[in-house]
């Protein structure tokens, strides 16, 4: 998924005819000096499918910058999920709310999330899987986008790393037509199955945009039952100027069977 | 084109020796929430396949932090987990639904 914003960019209303040229003259100049306005959702996905396994998930982040065009940037969704084989996970975003730098917050949507594992764990020198998802949005300025990309984990006695390449399109009346490509990479060490430090590198090439920083992440099993929390937090650093200075990222995750 | 032919031949070389080369097999079995065995002698230093069989009425999740798998395992039936190359040592696996009791180590040697 994506909540489709970085920066500040200029909120349109409908009915807010007098001021729209102006805006729209406004946005087409940040456009052309910012570069495209990228999505991402600061997440690094797995390929791995847990056969049967239902998820209930919570993420967001939130921008530390005190530069107009980051200030205030925050994203935060609410996502189910089950996988119906041990090869398809299909996810659905029932909220995804965003407040864009100098705006106020608003619901963009919905999104329709899948993810294919192709390989078994461990089976081949890496695991291989698949996302491919479609956004839809409720607001007027932003487009339905069609996502998609390969999925790859590595894991090395306790080390696990995961590369992600994502490609997303906008679809319907407006779409820019382009495919905006980003990838990420996370690497974690297994201090324990509740404890697993690690980096998290994000990189929007369109939006001359990488960031890289420490995550936490982990999975406490709720004892006699068959479900578990998960959890991930950290902060990722921008490594240039075109990247908001900190995003602190959470997540949460009720997983059951 | 050409990098595209190399990065498909070296793929397909990697995926037909993983599957060419014959993997030694060893079987777990849960049963009343317990591994049986619960220590497994494996081969260190290469790769093999551990198949998982579940005899409970209940699932059962096979974990392990020290070689980083998880899968299910249904009631009354079997997963296969790829495990290795593993250095020699002791490496820990566990039933997540059932810490209490499921508890093992493969001995890579
Ligand atoms: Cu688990």
């Amino acid at each position: 998924m994506s909540p489709s914003f970085s920066r500040k960019s200029p909120a349109l209303r409908p009915h807010d005819r007098g001021r729209r040229s102006r805006t729209l003259t406004i946005g087409a100049i940040l456009l052309l000096a910012t570069g495209v306005v990228q999505a991402d959702d600061f997440i690094v996905y797995s390929p791995h499918v847990l056969a049967t396994q239902s998820e209930i998930e919570l993420r967001g982040y939130s921008y530390s910058d005190p530069r107009a065009d980051f200030n205030g940037g925050r994203a935060a969704e609410l996502s189910i999920s089950h996988a119906f084989t041990d090869w398809w996970k299909p996810e659905i975003y029932l909220t995804r709310y965003e407040k864009e730098p100098g705006g106020s917050g608003r619901l963009l949507g919905y999104e329709f999330e899948n993810t294919f594992q192709f390989t078994q764990p461990g089976e081949y020198w890496a695991d291989f899987g698949f996302l491919a998802s479609y956004e839809h949005q409720i607001v007027a300025d932003k487009q339905d986008a069609f996502e998609f990309g390969p999925l790859v984990e590595k894991t090395v006695g306790r080390f696990t790393h995961r590369f992600n390449a994502i490609w997303e399109k906008q679809v319907g009346a407006g779409a820019s037509g382009k495919y905006e490509f980003r990838y990420s990479y996370s690497g974690t060490y297994a201090v324990s199955a509740a404890f697993r430090p690690g980096i998290e590198a994000y990189g929007r090439p369109a939006d001359h945009a990488y960031q890289a920083g420490p995550i936490v992440a982990g999975e406490w099993h709720v004892p006699g039952t068959t479900s578990s929390l998960e959890y991930r937090f950290g902060v990722v650093l921008g490594l240039n100027a075109a990247a908001p200075r900190r995003t602190w990222l959470a997540q949460v995750e009720y997983e059951f069977f | 084109m050409k990098l595209s032919l190399i990065a498909a031949t070296l793929l397909l070389s990697m995926t037909g020796t993983a599957v060419a080369r014959d993997l030694s097999t060893f079987t777990l079995v849960v049963k009343n929430h317990v591994y049986q065995p619960d220590e497994l002698k494996v081969p260190a230093g290469t790769k093999f396949k551990l198949i998982v069989r579940n005899e409970d009425p209940t699932p059962e999740e096979f974990e392990s932090t020290d070689f980083n798998r998880e899968k299910i395992v249904l009631p009354n039936s079997s997963i296969t987990v790829y495990v290795g190359p593993l250095r020699a040592g002791s490496y820990g696996f566990f039933g997540d639904f059932h810490q209490a009791t499921a508890q093992g180590r493969l001995i890579a040697e």
